[in-house]
């Protein structure tokens, strides 16, 4: 076999065989985006109504393809702002709500995650009292 | 059937890319000599490179379009160019795009070079450089690199899919190569020649092969993970099935041309033609074998992978499980005789190689041996399975979940499986099959989640477990299968005790949420890696005198800040009850989410003294629960069962900094029952 071939088997070798090495010894965190929180909490039954809906992702979202949507009991929308991300937290979108009165009121959300992923899903929480909260 | 055509467009410039890799490689080697350079077949090649990038542009386009429509979930988003600007502008994989694009014109003004100037060796190898390097950036927006983007992350799938298309993007060039120097009217020297090169490619050829399957299997690890059983039951696996299968066909014919063939090529005449058409005929079925194999891999990178995959309908009647069945005598034998088998036809292959056996009896008695091993192991660690014993719960395993789940089994299963869930229920013994015991039996650990969703969704037949799809919702359903695993962690925790273990983190406490007497609220999960809780459950006035103590040694407690207090009231409370509790109270009151935490965490409640199974039980009135920084529960003190424990302080900050000094030993508990 010629000398240069040699070579280039041996780069390649050595190459995957570093690289097996580095992948073996680190677990990555590899997944895709998930829903982790969500304020409130799914099927919550709340005294006081929330002034916002927050939802939390386990990776970074883009905010331009994001879309939460608060359904009340006639499945109308019950604010038609659009959500922001979260001042502090690029994984985090925000919705702020008017006033809502007591009901069950339904969570609708579709976000593409940067790996080009679109999560979406619902949940729904219900209002006992009309006092908003934090 | 825009899947189809994004799945063709996507195969289209991935194996445009790949040739123009494996193809600018190939034209490399052969390069190394120049008189290679003025060959009808090199010129032919040659010409052929801008196309193919002409071609790779095309499909990137056709790519932007089907993305921003499947993004946006807008199919007319396809042929608006205002929509692809927006993608490429705001997004992440716009920007991959907008990189690859670029890197795919600058390769168009390489091939134009590489074509129209004089021919040298080194245009090529940039060329092939550009085009891996095209290639590679889109690995930046592969399943890969979701999560935290790093070189560990996307290192092997990079590797993976430059080195595949050094071998099989080198093909079509290897081929045009084979059939121009081993026809019967080429001239000698073209003949060598050609030979000379093709052997150069098929010597680099093994190691970059080996190198793709090693990794290969990395990646295939990273997309799988655990979830074995879906490689059998979703679309990745059978995508992930098909190009395993195709890599062998093909690994079989290359190892055969490499080794068989190709050495033909130096011998005389007769053999020679003999060898150059094997490997036409041979090599053809391969180019045409690794098409397929780029487009499996294509609708691989572009379905779900496995680890993420619900398994909506589990398609067999059985599944197999060693945790399920592994303890038993005839099983552990079985599996002996399986495994003793297997080495012994690890042992037939070695015999045969050494002792020259033939063909046919070094495949047929390793092969018979495994087959028989299978037979014999295999069954005993099968069991039955549903459609939905893969199912994965959308209800998160937390407070909210299980409350609810323990008023639906208190209105609904009492009468038979008892009120707690003991299989003793006044009607229990009307039925030929009782009720199992699903508090102190490890039902929750032997069967899967959708195995007990099945059970309540369409009953047991020949018991008295009835169906209740018609009568409870589905999530209500998976709410009771969380508050079944609830009752039996609960019980599995009545080993801990007011001293940690050191560790030891096996039990894990669901999730809650909370809102807080302060106007602040969070969940149990924001610890994590953070702080040490201390999660007391108060009844009130009861309680008055500890929640005194915990406010005098609350300084204390919180030490460096490592360590978060969080009461939670297990009666409802006036709000003059809250004022007062709250009156210079350092630690946060739970006002929202108590019921549901009360309820979920009177689960754990059960000691080794005092198991607590007659009846309908009794919740005390006061426990404190320590869950370490990594989100399992590890210690508890009941006032009521354990005595004076934490009233000491110094007792429980020993435990708080037991926890502190421990590092991570188990993976964070997920949020899911499995």
């Amino acid at each position: 076999m010629e000398l240069w071939v040699v070579r280039a088997l041996k780069l390649v070798v050595v190459g995957v065989v570093m690289a097996m090495a580095m992948c073996m010894h680190v677990t990555p965190v590899l997944a895709h985006a998930a829903l982790v929180k969500t304020e409130p909490p799914r099927r919550a039954v709340l005294a006081k109504a929330p002034s916002q809906v927050q939802l939390w992702f386990n990776e970074e979202i883009e905010s331009a393809y994001a879309s939460l949507v608060v359904l009340d009991t006639g499945k109308n929308p019950v604010t038609e702002v659009k959500p922001q991300l979260a001042l502090d937290n690029q994984k985090s979108i925000v919705l702020p709500l008017p006033e809502l009165t007591p009901g069950k009121y339904s969570v609708k959300f579709r976000v593409l995650s940067l790996d080009g992923h679109v999560i979406q899903s619902s949940f729904d929480f219900t209002v006992k009292g009309t006092l908003q909260g934090k | 059937m825009i899947e189809v055509i994004a799945a063709l467009i996507r195969w289209l410039a991935l194996a445009s890319n790949m040739i123009l890799i494996g193809g600018c490689v190939f034209l490399a080697i052969a390069g190394r000599e120049k008189t290679v350079f003025d060959s009808p077949w090199f010129a032919r090649l040659t010409r052929l490179l801008p196309w193919l990038t002409v071609t790779l542009l095309l499909g990137l386009l056709g790519l932007l379009a089907i993305t921003t429509a499947q993004i946006t979930g807008i199919a007319e988003s396809a042929w608006h160019p205002g929509a692809w600007l927006d993608l490429v502008q705001k997004t992440r994989i716009g920007l991959v795009w907008k990189w690859r694009a670029a890197l795919a014109l600058l390769l168009f003004g390489v091939a134009l070079y590489v074509r129209f100037s004089p021919k040298a060796h080194w245009p090529y190898v940039v060329c092939a450089i550009i085009a891996a390097l095209t290639l590679a950036v889109g690995s930046l927006a592969s399943h890969s690199a979701a999560g935290d983007l790093s070189v560990i992350s996307v290192l092997p799938y990079v590797l993976h899919i430059v080195l595949a298309s050094v071998w099989a993007g080198g093909l079509p060039a290897f081929l045009t190569l084979l059939f121009v120097a081993t026809e019967k009217q080429t001239p000698k020297e073209t003949y060598q020649s050609g030979v000379q090169i093709l052997k150069r490619f098929s010597a680099m050829a093994l190691p970059v092969m080996v190198a793709v399957v090693a990794t290969g299997i990395i990646v295939a690890d990273r997309m799988v993970d655990t979830s074995y059983a879906a490689l059998a039951a979703t679309s990745y696996g059978w995508f992930l099935n098909t190009k395993v299968l195709l890599l062998a066909v093909i690994l079989i014919i290359a190892a055969r041309a490499r080794f068989s063939w190709m050495p033909l090529l130096s011998q005389n005449d007769d053999r020679a033609a003999v060898g150059g058409r094997g490997l036409r005929r041979w090599v053809t079925v391969e180019v045409v074998l690794a098409s397929a194999l780029v487009l499996a891999a294509t609708l691989l990178a572009n379905t779900v992978p496995a680890k993420h995959t619900v398994i909506e309908d589990w398609p067999y009647p059985f599944r197999f499980s060693i945790d399920a069945t592994w303890g038993e005598l005839s099983v552990m034998i079985r599996a002996g005789v399986g495994v003793t088998l297997l080495v012994l036809a690890g042992g037939a292959v070695a015999i045969g190689r050494s002792k020259r056996w033939e063909t046919k009896w070094r495949i047929a008695i390793p092969a018979g041996l495994v087959i028989f091993a299978l037979a014999i192991a295999l069954p005993s660690f099968a069991v039955q399975a549903f459609p939905e014993t893969y199912r994965k719960t959308p209800v998160p395993f937390d407070a909210i979940s299980i409350a609810n789940g323990a008023t639906l089994f208190a209105a609904n299963c009492v009468p038979c499986h008892g009120p707690q869930a003991k299989g003793n229920g006044v009607l229990a013994k009307t039925f030929s099959i009782p009720p199992v015991d699903l508090l102190t039996e490890p039902h929750t650990a032997k069967h899967t989640a959708g195995d007990f969703f099945h059970w309540l969704t369409y009953g047991i037949p020949g018991t008295g477990m009835p169906a209740w799809a018609n009568k409870l919702s589905e999530e209500d359903r998976w709410d009771v299968l969380n508050f079944l695993h609830a009752i039996s962690r609960g019980y599995q925790a009545r080993l801990i005790n007011p001293y940690v273990a050191p560790n030891q983190p096996y039990v894990v406490p669901q999730n809650f949420s909370y809102s807080t007497h302060n106007g602040a609220s969070g969940t149990l999960k924001d610890f994590r890696r953070e702080k040490v809780v201390l999660l007391v459950l108060f009844s009130w006035p009861e309680s008055r005198a500890r929640l005194d103590q915990l406010r005098s040694a609350y300084t204390t407690l919180s030490g460096s800040d490592d360590t978060a207090v969080l009461a939670v009231p297990m009666n409802d409370l006036t709000q003059q009850e809250i004022a007062t509790i709250i009156a210079d109270m350092p630690f946060p009151v739970a006002t929202q989410g108590a019921s549901e935490i009360m309820r979920s965490y009177s689960l754990f409640r059960r000691t080794l003294s005092n198991p607590d199974l007659a009846g309908e039980g009794t919740t005390p009135k006061h426990m404190e629960f320590l869950i370490d920084r990594y989100g399992f529960l590890r210690a508890r003190w009941i006032p009521a069962v354990d005595g004076a424990g934490w009233t000491d302080s110094t007792v429980l900050i020993q435990q708080i900094e037991q926890l502190n000094r421990e590092a991570e030993i188990r993976p964070a508990p997920d949020d899911h029952v499995h």
